[in-house]
């Protein structure tokens, strides 16, 4: 059986990755949620550098960004993503609680993949993170 | 004694002469008869009888003067008495009146009688007759001819009849026996003698030649010599006729001349002359005429003569013109009427229009029949062009003189009245036909004419023209002006006074002109001297030099320099270095670039130090150049001051400005970062509660009813929150967004969203009733906004209304401004709140009775503001609301 690709989650606020980890739990999804704590981890992660320097080869399946996180935002990250060769085929999708027209008009400027707003009401957070992940994790066929 | 023995005696007689004699006498030619001593015939022969006419053997014995007594007293009668008496013979010839004849006859006296031959002589005696006659008529006609007629015998005059001597002044003597050669002019002579030498052989020579005669007094004469041979006295001779041809010479040569005169004058005469025979036929023309029927025919060539002479002028021009000759010629040739300087028109070839002057003389021989016609053309085509630029002059001049609005005159000497114009008319009120040959003391009092007269005279003794101003009165319409008068006495020219020709101007306005010009000059004058700037005129002298012409008081007041030191002055005396230099770099520049030139200048002055921006504009007349400078001086002095003051001030300004700025800026990015962490940082939290809530919530088993209504009101709490800080950010959004403003269509805008609205309602039926809505300037997004809030305000505050009914329309249309209301008859709401309806988070009604946030009104407004309009809104609780939107 082929391995299944993990996805990869950056998030700073724990309530949020536990919340969100819970919500893909919900999902019955196979995949692995990798979940790094701020950008720059994003590209360690992605470059296998840092502390993720012997991570076994993987590519993440999707690569779920919030905007507002610690020493490298998530548009910084998506930029230097797009940019590079080898990256820039790992769909990305802004999951953030910022509904701020810059952000959107300059995420999909940079080419991202999708743009989520994550909804106050749980029930509707939990229906948007299973669509999420069941189309990026199945449904969508990557290089 | 009877007659039978008379008879019978003459037989005896006759029968004693013997039959011989008998035989003679009868057959000689002479006639013969015998007499008796008694007169009675004795024999007559048959000759005698033949003359008589009687039968002789009758005559016999017969008295002859019984028998022919008509003979009695005739020379024959006397001649036979005195034979017969004397017993002489007589030999006689006779004419014979009777018979009208001439006889010989020989009459012998015989012992019986006489015997009498005769003879008829008649044939004889006529030609001897005339020949006498001839002789004496030759004889007269040499005598009495004019010319000298000499016979010349051996070179010798041996005749000469008396001309010679009244031409030559020689005697008869001194002619005859002369030497002919004598009188020939010596030159002459050898041709005359070579002539003569031939003659004499027989060789042919002129009979007539010209040669010149030498007289007594050594004078020379011309004369024609006509010299003949003939035999005079049995010799050999030269019949010589000698004419004196000085007259004729003399004549002839003037009549050469003559002709000479005339050839050359119709040769060289401009004018077209030509000579027709009454056949109408061409017979001489001269080169003019020929010149002129070049033009005629529209040929490049002159005609020549040959081509016209012995010609008709209908074989020369076309049909036409031809006929148009003919009718006149006829009038002359066939009826003797001369034509006389008649004009005539015509258009050649070329389209060139002609005039001649022609005249046609019929030519009359001595008899008076006309042999033809001389005609004379003219051609006074430049005379015609003249007339009619004369004419157009005139006219171009009459025209002039009456549209001219002056009055205008031309008096002769004595001052009648020789033209005026319609506006002059006005002035006596009468037709110029009617003021002609009039004076001024026909129309008015002596007074004023003789002062008219008086001004005339005026002129004429200037002999130029003179002014003098006047008031008039026109006759006419009793309009009064003042009138400025010229009157220029005219003169011919051969300088006789013609007459004075005046104009008259009315100056009535050009005075009140003045008057108002001087006033306005006064008004500047006292504004010149009143004006707190410095102004003042330079001058620019012959030598270029700058002097002040004149200075306002304002310019001794600000420079303590009083007017006797400015006016009149070289710059150089008055203002002091080192202005000069920068003032004199200035007026040169502004001459020289033709415009005003502006510059700050610091002076010192009697006053002290003045700081003034100084102008300076260059004056030029007509011929471009620059004879005065006008300059101001506006005294910044204090302004300076002032101006130092502003710099230092805005200089602090600039920089509180900058700091404002930065302020702003700084506030404004906090205001950007305060809303990002609103919109970022306090969802988080809401999600989290919420979240959290529920996962709580699915960790209790079996809660009660009360637990699951506090999850949901958890819940609830936390997206309403969500919706409000949504809801706040959109508004501060809005409040930063510019407005970009196009047409927007109002009516399209509404009806679209009411139409949404309509169908979101569904089976509640709500009515909208949405009159025509304008056009007006805005930004489409903004407007969407506020429609979109306020038609779903009305829509929802209606929604519990059973007969919902929506309206929006105009409700006034005061100039460009527009006010757009939208009413409803749902909740409505207490007067008393209006002031919150429009404010953030203000809400009239609960949650629970209508939903909201409270932001939907502080948006339109905020939109509405922005537009620079302004809404308004009435209501009754239960009763409806209305908003009003005034753009």
């Amino acid at each position: 059986m082929e391995k299944i690709p993990p996805i990869l989650y950056a998030e700073d606020n724990e309530n949020d990755i536990e919340l969100t980890l819970a919500a893909f739990k919900e999902c019955n999804l196979q995949n692995r949620v990798d979940v790094v704590r701020d950008g720059r981890q994003v590209l360690d992660y992605l470059n296998y550098t840092g502390k993720f320097k012997d991570r076994p080869e993987e590519r993440p399946v999707v690569i779920l960004l919030d905007i507002k996180m610690p020493k490298m935002d998530g548009i910084q990250v998506l930029k230097i993503i797009k940019s590079d060769e080898t990256l820039k085929t790992i769909p990305v999708v802004m999951l953030t609680s910022s509904s701020m027209d810059n952000d959107l008009v300059e995420s999909y400027n940079l080419g991202v993949n999708a743009y989520v707003v994550k909804p106050v009401d749980f029930m509707e957070f939990l229906e948007a993170v299973k669509k999420i992940g069941s189309f990026w994790a199945l449904v969508n066929k990557t290089i | 004694m009877n007659r039978n023995n008379k008879k019978k005696t003459v037989e005896k007689q006759l029968i004693g002469l013997g039959d011989q004699l008998i035989n003679i006498l009868e057959t000689m030619t002479d006639a013969f008869v015998s007499l008796d001593k008694n007169w009675c015939y004795t024999y007559m022969n048959q000759r005698a009888g033949e003359i008589f006419g009687r039968d002789p053997k009758v005559m016999i014995g017969k008295h002859i003067w019984t028998e022919f007594p008509e003979g009695i007293g005739q020379p024959f009668h006397l001649n036979y008495e005195k034979a017969m008496r004397d017993q002489v013979p007589v030999q006689m010839e006779e004419y014979y009146p009777p018979y009208d004849k001439w006889f010989e006859n020989r009459i012998h006296p015989t012992p019986e009688g006489l015997a009498i031959f005769f003879q008829d002589i008649t044939v004889r005696k006529k030609a001897e007759l005339a020949l006498k006659e001839s002789e004496e008529k030759y004889r007269a006609l040499v005598e009495s001819a004019n010319d000298s007629i000499l016979i010349v015998q051996n070179g010798v005059l041996v005749f000469a009849n008396h001309i010679p001597l009244l031409i030559s002044g020689y005697s008869m003597e001194e002619v005859i026996g002369a030497p002919f050669l004598k009188f020939i002019a010596e030159e002459d002579r050898k041709t005359i003698l070579e002539f003569y030498q031939k003659r004499i052989k027989g060789e042919d020579v002129p009979f007539h030649y010209e040669t010149n005669i030498v007289l007594k007094n050594g004078e020379r004469k011309p004369v024609e010599i006509s010299i003949s041979m003939f035999t005079y006295h049995g010799e050999k001779s030269e019949l010589v006729f000698i004419r004196d041809i000085s007259v004729r010479k003399q004549l002839e040569e003037a009549r050469n001349l003559e002709q000479v005169l005339l050839k050359t004058l119709i040769n060289y005469l401009p004018s077209s002359v030509f000579v027709k025979d009454r056949d109408f036929r061409k017979t001489a023309c001269n080169p003019a005429h020929l010149r002129r029927m070049a033009i005629t025919l529209g040929r490049n060539e002159p005609v020549s003569e040959s081509e016209v002479l012995g010609k008709t002028d209908f074989e020369i021009y076309p049909e036409t013109l031809a006929a148009s000759y003919f009718e006149e010629d006829e009038q002359v040739i066939k009826r003797g009427e001369s034509v006389l300087n008649k004009e005539s028109f015509s258009i050649d070839k070329s389209g060139e229009s002609s005039w001649e002057l022609i005249s046609k003389i019929p030519i009359r021989n001595e008899e008076g029949t006309i042999n033809g016609m001389v005609g004379i053309a003219h051609d006074i085509t430049e005379r015609k062009k003249n007339e009619k630029i004369l004419e157009n002059e005139r006219m171009m001049l009459r025209t002039l003189i009456n549209t001219i609005p002056d009055l205008i005159w031309l008096k002769d000497p004595d001052g009648v009245y020789l033209i005026c114009n319609p506006e002059f008319e006005r002035l006596y009120g009468a037709k110029e036909s009617e003021i002609l040959g009039k004076t001024d003391y026909d129309f008015v009092p002596k007074e004023l004419a003789d002062f008219f007269r008086k001004n005339d005279d005026e002129a004429v003794k200037n002999g130029k023209p003179t002014n003098n101003l006047e008031t008039l009165t026109y006759a006419d319409d009793g309009h009064m002006g003042f009138f400025e008068t010229i009157k220029t006495p005219m003169f011919d020219s051969a300088g006789k006074l013609i007459g004075v020709l005046g104009v008259a101007r009315d100056i009535t306005e050009i005075q009140q002109s003045r008057d108002t010009l001087a006033e306005k000059e006064k008004q500047l004058s006292s504004i010149y001297d009143t004006v707190g700037n410095v102004i003042f005129l330079i001058e620019i002298t012959e030598d270029k030099s700058y002097k002040f012409s004149s200075v306002n008081q304002a310019f001794i007041n600000v420079t303590g320099i009083p007017a006797e030191a400015v006016i009149g002055k070289n710059i150089n005396d008055v203002i002091p270095e080192p202005s000069l230099a920068l003032v004199l770099g200035n007026y040169r520049q502004a001459i020289a670039t033709k415009s005003i030139i502006r510059w700050e200048e610091t002076t010192n002055y009697p006053t002290g130090p003045l700081t003034g921006i100084v102008s300076v504009a260059p004056v030029f007349d007509t011929d471009g150049k620059c004879t005065h400078l006008v300059g101001s001086v506006n005294d910044i002095t204090d302004r300076k001051k002032a101006e130092e003051e502003i710099f230092t001030l805005n200089q602090t300004l600039e920089k509180r400005v900058a700091e404002r700025t930065a302020e702003l800026e700084t506030a404004n990015k906090d205001l950007e970062a305060f809303a990002y962490s609103i919109s970022h940082d306090l969802r988080a939290p809401l999600r989290h509660v919420d979240g959290y809530s529920r996962l709580l919530r699915k960790s209790v088993l079996n809660p009660t009813a009360e637990e699951i209504r506090f999850f949901d009101k958890i819940s609830e709490s936390s997206v309403k929150m969500s919706k409000m800080i949504d809801a706040l950010l959109n508004f501060s959004r809005l409040g930063r967004k510019p407005v970009t403003k196009t047409k927007v269509d109002l009516d399209v805008m509404v009806k679209e969203i009411a139409g949404r609205y309509q169908s979101l309602t569904g089976t509640q039926a709500t009515e909208f009733k949405i009159g025509s809505l304008p056009c007006i300037e805005g930004d489409p997004s903004l407007l969407q906004i506020v429609f979109e809030n306020l038609i779903s305000n009305a829509v929802k505050f209606t929604s519990k209304t059973s007969q919902a009914i929506i309206e929006i329309g105009v409700s006034r249309h005061d100039g460009s401004r527009k006010t757009i209301f939208i009413k409803d008859n749902g909740a409505g709401f207490d007067m008393a709140y209006t002031n919150k309806l429009f404010n953030v988070f203000q809400r009239l009604h609960t949650s629970e009775e209508f939903e909201g946030t409270g932001i939907g009104l502080a948006n339109v407004k905020q939109i509405i503001h922005k537009h620079g309009g302004t809404i308004s809104a009435e209501g009754q609780v239960d009763h409806g609301a209305t908003f009003y939107i005034t753009f």
